[in-house]
């Protein structure tokens, strides 16, 4: 009881010295919240940035497109952001994934988009490979028809029924196919993943589009009277698509089906896994970057906590033996100076701690549409109670000292001083 | 069963020459007692000796035939807090807390609960009732000695310890002070043992002990 009774008194000498410095405590506050809302935005957004590429991956174990940059043939073909690579030889893509070791193999033709979705020319694995279900309308068959994903419609307003040309390449400038207009038949739900900014259309339409047989993918910008065009005459073995996305059949193929495609002249295998890999290992570096600028920042508040209490105890020194020769025990000086650091260690860490999560809430609203990431605030990543904890520890851990020195406060020079 | 008992106590400073020569001195319940003596002379040694501030080199000093150096230092820190007052001659209040918390303090620190109608029926009868909120720095001098006044009694301790309480006062106050201090501590119940090198107000007192000062 008498343990909780000197608790008390600390925690009341704690507040009352944070008050009677507010300033300097709210400072304190403010510099250890901005470190810990730094880290905590950091984590969720890498944290967030991973799994919705993780999503977006949807079970591809190999992409087959151009030779070029793997990086940039990933991009494009799963993640859609990037330029193609070029163009494969249909004939190439129908022998890979003949290969036994090929479970499922999804062809994609692209290049053209509208309103800046992209229009991507594929077949019905693709559905499959996304987990896409028809929300409205009936599945696209004939080429010229479209789905719209569940993002796209929303952006765009249009249900089935509704017709849209599109442009070549991928921004609203290009020139457009104006003679030439898609009817949507139906619109995909949801999934939280890539597909839901996309239009897809059966791979005829592409070359329809196209009379050469060649998407306009990697030859952007593209204009029309291109001496491709000129030829409407080609046969269906000159038809080219972007790219191929393989599901092994087992996961021995990992080892030899990308070497073997490698191999050969015209094609190139990548993996996104590993492409993914690479990237975050670059992105990784900026975030490291931050990641130590935000821990830097949660150092100098721990210091910040340790000078503001070690200059209210120098401030505070007379008040402290005056405490003790009032009948103050140690334990009671010393619990006093420690709340203090407790305080602006859990203040700080909800206070940042909040303000990470809205900062993250903000960006992603800010990034929204059309190209968005889907960036959320209100999610939890494991590792926060570790920057947390952390946090607090090095709060209390720098109110240590000035409370071991509040704990020694000498009695000996009782009241002489006072 | 005197209020206070020390026998044959001296002090030493590191290791330095005693401070005064081995000392008794009895103080009943109700002996106001004056230390007297010039600047130099022990008078705030042997107050700390008398609080169990610090242990006396030699001898004993016994509070209500309790030996103090038979208590540890925590059990100590009880004694004065439940059983003592202070009033000190330069810091007298906490910084940061205003006054009624001051007071409430001392109450506090007695493991007794806080009793606010106590603290401002105090502070009224000081003439400090106005003053209740305030902060420290917000008094003058004369104000914050009154406002550790209330603290000293809050509490209803049997012993109040006061160091060179008048020093820094014009005859007027100092009077006025002492007539205050030994009238509270009287109503109280409270018994007054007071340093100072200041003479005037030794009529007051019913026993006086002079420290003779270093040669
Ligand atoms: N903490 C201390 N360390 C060393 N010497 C001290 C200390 N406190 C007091 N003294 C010395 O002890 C003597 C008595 O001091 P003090 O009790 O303060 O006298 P007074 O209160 O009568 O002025 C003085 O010579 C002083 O210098
Ligand atoms: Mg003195």
């Amino acid at each position: 009881m008498s343990l909780l009774h000197d608790a008390a008194t600390g925690w009341l000498l704690a507040t009352a010295s944070l008050r009677a410095r507010l300033a300097a405590t709210l400072l304190t506050v403010a510099l250890l919240a901005v470190g810990v809302a730094l880290i905590i935005a950091l984590l969720l957004v890498s944290r967030q940035l991973e799994a919705k590429s993780e999503r977006d991956n949807a079970g591809i174990d190999l992409v087959v497109g151009a030779k070029g940059s793997p990086l940039q043939l990933i991009l494009s073909s799963v993640y859609h952001v990037d330029i193609p690579t070029g163009n494969i030889p249909q004939a190439d893509a129908t022998r890979v994934a003949a290969l036994p070791m090929v479970r499922r193999a999804v062809p994609l033709a692209l290049g053209d988009s509208y309103r800046r979705f992209r229009i991507v020319g594929t077949d019905t694995g693709f559905d499959a490979l996304y987990g896409l279900r028809v929300a409205a309308g009936t599945r696209a068959q004939r080429p010229m028809e479209a789905m719209l994903g569940a993002e796209v419609a929303r952006t765009t307003g249009m249900a089935p029924g509704a017709r849209f040309a599109g442009n070549h390449g991928l921004s609203d400038s290009a020139a457009g196919h104006t003679e030439e207009s898609f009817i949507v038949t139906g619109v995909f739900a949801p999934t939280g993943s890539v597909a839901d900014r996309l239009i897809v259309t059966p791979l005829d339409s592409v070359w329809h589009l196209h009379p050469s047989k060649v998407p306009p993918a990697g030859r952007e910008p593209h204009a029309h009277g291109d001496a491709n065009h000129d030829d409407a005459d080609q046969d269906a073995a000159q038809r080219k698509i972007t790219a191929l996305l393989i599901q092994y059949a087992s996961p021995l193929a990992a080892a030899r089906l990308p070497r073997e495609i490698n191999a050969g002249s015209a094609l190139q295998a990548a993996s996104p896994a590993a492409e993914m890999t690479r990237l975050f290992g670059f992105l990784g570096i900026g975030i490291d970057t931050l990641r130590a600028l935000a821990a830097l920042i949660v150092v100098l508040a721990s210091l910040g906590v340790f000078s503001a209490l070690s200059a209210a105890m120098a401030e505070r020194r007379g008040d402290l033996q005056l405490l003790r020769v009032l009948g103050a025990p140690r334990g009671v000086v010393c619990v006093s100076v420690l709340a203090q650091g407790a305080v602006i260690g859990l203040a700080g860490v909800i206070l940042g701690l909040l303000s990470g999560h809205l900062a993250v809430e903000a960006l992603g609203a800010g990034l929204a549409r059309p190209q968005g990431i889907g960036l959320g605030g209100w999610t939890w990543a494991a590792d926060e109670a570790w920057v947390v904890l952390v946090a607090l520890a090095m709060a209390l851990g720098a109110s240590l000292m000035p409370a071991w020195r509040a704990y020694r406060t000498n009695l000996s020079a009782g009241l002489a001083e006072l | 069963m005197p209020l206070l008992a020390a026998s044959r106590i001296g002090a030493r400073h590191d290791a330095q020459d005693w401070v005064f020569p081995p000392l008794d001195l009895v103080v009943e319940p109700g002996q106001n007692t004056l230390i007297l003596g010039p600047s130099g002379s022990g008078k705030t040694t042997l107050l700390n000796l008398l609080a169990g501030l610090a242990l006396p080199a030699q001898g004993e000093v016994r509070f209500r035939d309790q030996s103090l150096a038979a208590l540890d230092e925590s059990a100590r820190d009880r004694l004065r807090g439940r059983h003592m007052g202070f009033v000190l001659q330069r810091l007298h209040l906490i910084a940061s807390l205003n006054v009624v918390d001051n007071i409430l303090l001392a109450q506090r620190l007695a493991g007794s609960a806080p009793d606010p109608a106590r603290a401002r029926a105090l502070l009224a009868r000081l003439g400090l009732g106005v003053h209740a909120e305030r902060m420290p720095a917000q008094l003058s001098q004369g104000e914050a000695q009154r406002v550790a006044l209330a603290r000293a009694l809050v509490h209803r301790p049997s012993l109040i310890l006061a160091d060179e309480p008048t020093s820094a006062l014009d005859d007027a106050n100092c009077a006025a002070v002492i007539s205050l201090l030994l009238e509270q501590a009287a109503a109280e119940g409270a018994t007054l043992v007071a340093a100072t090198h200041d003479a005037r107000i030794k009529a007051h007192f019913s026993q006086v002990l002079s420290l003779p000062g270093r040669a």
